[in-house]
């Protein structure tokens, strides 16, 4: 009976320290359980509400690569070719670029915008930063206010080569987005529209803008489309190449036109009203050392 | 000895208080008894509480936290590590689209056909800066007069003098210079030195050049 009631306790013993084993492994189970959960809710939910949208835009822009490369094996003749060719050439044309200040200074003094140019100073080469070698200029311009716009519209456009160049990174990127939104396929015709010569551009913008316009028909994309056509610098590109000196520059064939950076101006009011004294150093750029 | 309390009762008719009530005596139990009785309910308790919450842990909880994602289920770990990825595809196939639709842009041409986009034209900055010479001088609209404007390296140095406003040129001076401050294409502005001079032709005047780092 004693063995008995011994062999009992034991039991008992045994079977309450089991018994709290097994209540704290629960009690950690309990706490994996709400961990789980509480990860969930917190991390994976919010992320996961992504996932939809995420594998959409990248099946679109999957779709975009194949057309836009399959549209960049038919394009012939590179940007490339021309950077290296005419923007930044192996040795600065240096006649070409005289030839070109010459005829601003010229369409200028037709329209009487401009006094007489002071001699045109031209430095020694410098190795620049990023390879580049540049070579200074050194001009004086006495100009009427209309005149000075010029001049600095002129330099703003100088060495640009297509439609996309002349636009910022924040218009570019709007008008990406809203051609997505719009209608992903025609994201063929947006990068037509950015690899468009300037020059054929400005003189004729029309068709080109209409091209687009066609492919993206939609009242939202033209509210975006139409503010940026007039407010960047492809309204003064029009404005350039639709005057003399721009159409001088196409019969010339002096497009397009070499890399010129502005170093360093100074504006200064001239004697008479409107009226100006521009000192300025530009940079002509080349690839060659 | 414990009495059970006499619970029932009859308002119209008591009980006869006649026969005696039933008592009885309870085990006397140690605590040591109570917990030898008390440990096979405990453990039973126990370990089917365990069990419920392994089953609910491995075969319940992985089906209802699981969550679909390119047609596959998966853990939450295994989920975001997925988005995350899916993110960084996102990024790739972006940067490529970018580049293919304007495949210059991460050359040296790129470069610098940014500098110069990005860069307000100095006609554009000389115009703002005259409308707001114009709206800070007071009544008198030509009380800033901006003489000299030089750009070089992104640091313009503006020069001019405030002049027909009295003794008020340097007040002017210092209005024109937190306006200025406050345009979009000023980065940081060092303030100008602030003086007031007095010439036979213009009087009173304020002459004054402050840089101004470009955005």
């Amino acid at each position: 009976m004693t063995t008995i009631h011994h062999s009992s306790g034991f039991t008992a013993l045994i079977l309450w320290v089991s018994g709290v084993v097994a209540l704290i492994l629960s009690c950690t189970l309990l706490i994996m359980h709400v961990q789980a959960v509480t990860a969930l809710r917190e991390s994976a939910l919010p992320l996961v509400a992504e996932a939809p949208a995420l594998e959409r835009r990248i099946a679109l822009l999957k779709e975009q690569i194949d057309v836009a490369e399959l549209q960049k094996a038919l394009a012939s003749g590179s940007q490339e070719e021309r950077i290296r060719v005419s923007v930044l050439p192996i040795k600065t044309a240096l006649d070409r670029n005289l030839m070109i200040f010459s005829l601003l200074q010229n369409d200028l003094e037709q329209r009487s915008l401009i006094g007489p140019l002071s001699p045109i100073t031209v430095g020694d080469p410098r190795s620049r930063k990023d390879g580049l070698t540049a070579i200074p200029v050194t001009m004086q311009w006495k100009v009427r206010g209309e005149g000075m716009v010029e001049i600095f519209a002129f330099l703003r456009i100088a060495g640009l080569l297509t439609v996309g160049d002349a636009l910022t990174q924040a218009q570019k990127s709007t008008l990406i987005s809203a051609t997505e939104a719009e209608n992903p396929a025609a994201i063929v015709a947006l990068e037509q529209f950015f690899a468009t010569d300037l020059q054929s551009y400005g003189a004729e913008p029309r068709p080109f803008e209409e091209q687009l316009r066609r492919s993206l028909p939609s009242e939202s994309f033209l509210l975006t489309l139409n503010p940026i056509l007039r407010e960047s610098l492809l309204h003064t590109v029009q404005l350039l190449f639709q005057g003399t000196f721009g159409q001088e520059l196409a019969k010339q064939r002096l497009w397009p036109m070499p890399f010129i950076v502005l170093e360093k101006a100074s504006i200064k009011a001239g004697s008479a009203l409107d009226w100006y004294q521009v000192d300025m150093t530009v940079l002509l750029l080349s690839r060659g050392t | 000895m414990f009495k059970w309390a006499h619970f029932g009762y009859n308002i119209r008719k008591p009980m006869p208080n006649t026969q005696p009530l039933p008592t009885f005596a309870p085990p006397h139990l140690t605590f040591a008894e109570i917990l030898r009785r008390a440990a096979v309910p405990f453990a039973l308790f126990a370990f089917v509480l365990l069990g419920l919450l392994m089953l609910s842990w491995l075969l319940l909880l992985p089906r209802f936290t699981s969550i679909e994602i390119k047609g596959s289920l998966l853990s939450p770990e295994q989920a975001v590590t997925a988005v995350t990825q899916m993110k960084e595809d996102l990024k790739i196939a972006e940067a490529k689209r970018e580049a293919l639709l304007l495949p210059m842009d991460d050359s040296v041409y790129g470069g610098l056909v940014r500098g110069k986009i990005e860069q307000t034209p100095l006609p554009d900055i000389l115009s703002v800066l005259r409308n707001v010479a114009k709206s800070t001088g007071m009544e008198q609209p030509n009380a800033i007069m901006i003489s000299t404007m030089t750009m070089n390296d992104g640091v313009l140095t503006i020069s001019g003098d405030v002049r027909n406003v009295g003794l008020k040129s340097m007040t002017v001076l210092a209005q024109f210079a937190a306006a200025v401050a406050k345009l979009p294409f000023t980065a940081s502005m060092q303030q100008p030195t602030y003086s007031r001079e007095r010439d036979p032709v213009i009087g009173e005047h304020s002459p004054f050049s402050f840089r101004i780092s470009l955005r």
